[in-house]
């Protein structure tokens, strides 16, 4: 009995030799010449058959500069508007804000952009955003640029620069946060967390 | 201790016996072992020659052969020529939908010694972002709001003759030809398989807006020994080339070259 047990493990070990040297003989044979090569590049494309066209229209109410954008194109377009003034001292009496009508409650510099990796970039530049397609001939509410004196021996002059620029509304879709590709990529509304999140 | 190792019994004793025997053998050993490395005959030096064989492919671009991590359409104002009847020397400034810009893309086998068979494979899509300038960096990243399908590859009846393209495994965004026949050691393809880049007119109807973007081109070749082609394919590229659409536009990789 000890001998036909002894039989069977030398059998069972010779049967496992066998296979583990047919297991390792059969993987060589494969490895093939190849070769692989790339190259990429890219070329600069815009097309815009009805680019939108918009200007500052300025004008004064009781002294103080209103700002409006205007389309003067054919197509509907999304716009934005910065101010350049000068910062004043606090002590030099001489404060410059600027504050929408009634109307142009909504104009907004909560708005990010996007950069390569997708990541949020911020509103650093300070551009306001009229949050709605202007229809061809239609112009955006005006907000006002105040210049509040409180010192009245202040007799410096100073410029208010207003600069505007508009993209096509193509791609905006009302309720969703996208606004339109500005000269300096996509540029998204902020828009505020919904009750429950 | 004559007092310790008299007072210990027999079994310590043995025990203490057998290690200290154990530790001469092992002192016996350590001075034996050096000696027993001497070299007492060595043969002659005979020397021998082993020369691997080189498979190499290179990417052509325009008949020019587009160096190893180099750039496909490295200037722009080449692939925007566009002569017209009042202008032989017209240089667009961005692609006009409908015209066809010529980009002739093809292969060169760059072995000495090595025929190969071929496939080239072509990935075009549209990108955003800004091109770097040395002080700011390139932001210019693959969008996929932009539609690939807009940007067609022109594959001529020419082209047809030397290359087949694979139309199961071509989508919106990329193309692979096939090369029919064995590429000789040095030499180029006979004709190239995409000879121009055209932007589809329909561009005009979508609602993306394609105002501010970049059109990108990705071309890879790929090249396998022309030994069992048909074994080396499947295995390094997972294609089956002996496949009934292979077959039937004239491809053949079953030629030993």
């Amino acid at each position: 009995m000890a001998k036909k047990y002894l039989a069977k493990r030398g059998i069972a070990a010779l049967v496992i030799a066998v296979a583990l040297t047919m297991g390792t003989a059969v993987g060589t044979a494969f490895a093939y010449y190849t070769d692989t090569t790339q190259a990429k590049g890219m070329v600069s494309f815009s097309y815009n058959p009805n680019p939108p066209t918009t200007e500052v229209e300025e004008y004064k109410v009781d002294g103080q500069k209103t700002v409006a954008i205007k389309n003067t194109g054919e197509v509907d377009a999304m716009v934005r508007v910065k101010v350049f003034y000068p910062e004043f001292p606090e002590d030099w009496g001489v404060t410059i804000s600027i504050e929408p009508g009634e109307e142009g409650a909504e104009w907004t510099q909560d708005v990010v952009g996007v950069d390569a990796d997708g990541n949020p970039t911020p509103n650093s530049e300070g551009w306001l955003y009229w949050p709605h397609p202007v229809a061809p001939g239609k112009s955006t509410p005006a907000f006002t640029v105040k210049a509040t004196l409180t010192n009245k021996d202040f007799n410096q002059p100073f410029d208010i620069t207003v600069v505007q620029q508009c993209t096509s509304a193509k791609s905006f879709v009302e309720g969703q946060p996208l606004l339109g590709t500005f000269a300096d990529g996509e540029k998204s509304l902020i828009m505020p967390a919904k009750d429950g999140e | 201790m004559m007092q310790t190792l008299k007072n210990l019994t027999l079994q310590a004793r043995i025990a203490l016996i057998v290690l200290a025997a154990a530790l001469v053998g092992c002192v016996v050993m350590m001075a034996v072992s050096p000696a027993r490395s001497a070299l007492t005959y060595f043969s002659g030096e005979y020397v021998a020659e082993i020369q691997q064989t080189h498979i190499g492919v290179a990417l052509t671009e325009n008949d020019a052969v587009v160096p190893e991590e180099g750039n496909l359409i490295a200037d722009s104002s080449a692939l925007l020529k566009r002569p017209t009847a009042d202008n032989p020397d017209n240089v667009d400034q961005f692609m006009i939908p409908g015209e066809v810009y010529s980009e002739r893309l093809s292969v060169q086998n760059r072995s000495s010694d090595m025929d190969e068979y071929v496939r080239l494979t072509v990935r075009k899509y549209w990108a955003k972002g800004a091109e770097g300038d040395g002080s700011t960096a390139d932001t210019r990243a693959k969008t996929d709001k932009l539609d690939p399908s807009l940007i067609q590859l022109q594959f001529t009846d020419e082209s047809a003759q030397h290359w087949v393209r694979a139309d199961n495994e071509c989508t919106a965004e990329r193309e692979v030809f096939y090369y029919k026949t064995v590429l000789p050691a040095g030499e180029a393809a006979e004709y190239p398989a995409v000879t121009g880049i055209r932007i589809d007119p329909s561009i005009k109807d979508v609602r993306e807006d394609y105002s501010n973007c970049w059109l990108a081109l990705e071309a890879q070749v790929d090249s396998v020994q022309v030994n069992n082609a048909v074994d080396a394919a499947k295995s390094a590229w997972g294609v089956d080339v002996t496949q009934e659409a292979f077959a039937a536009a004239g491809l053949n990789w079953s030629q030993e070259g």
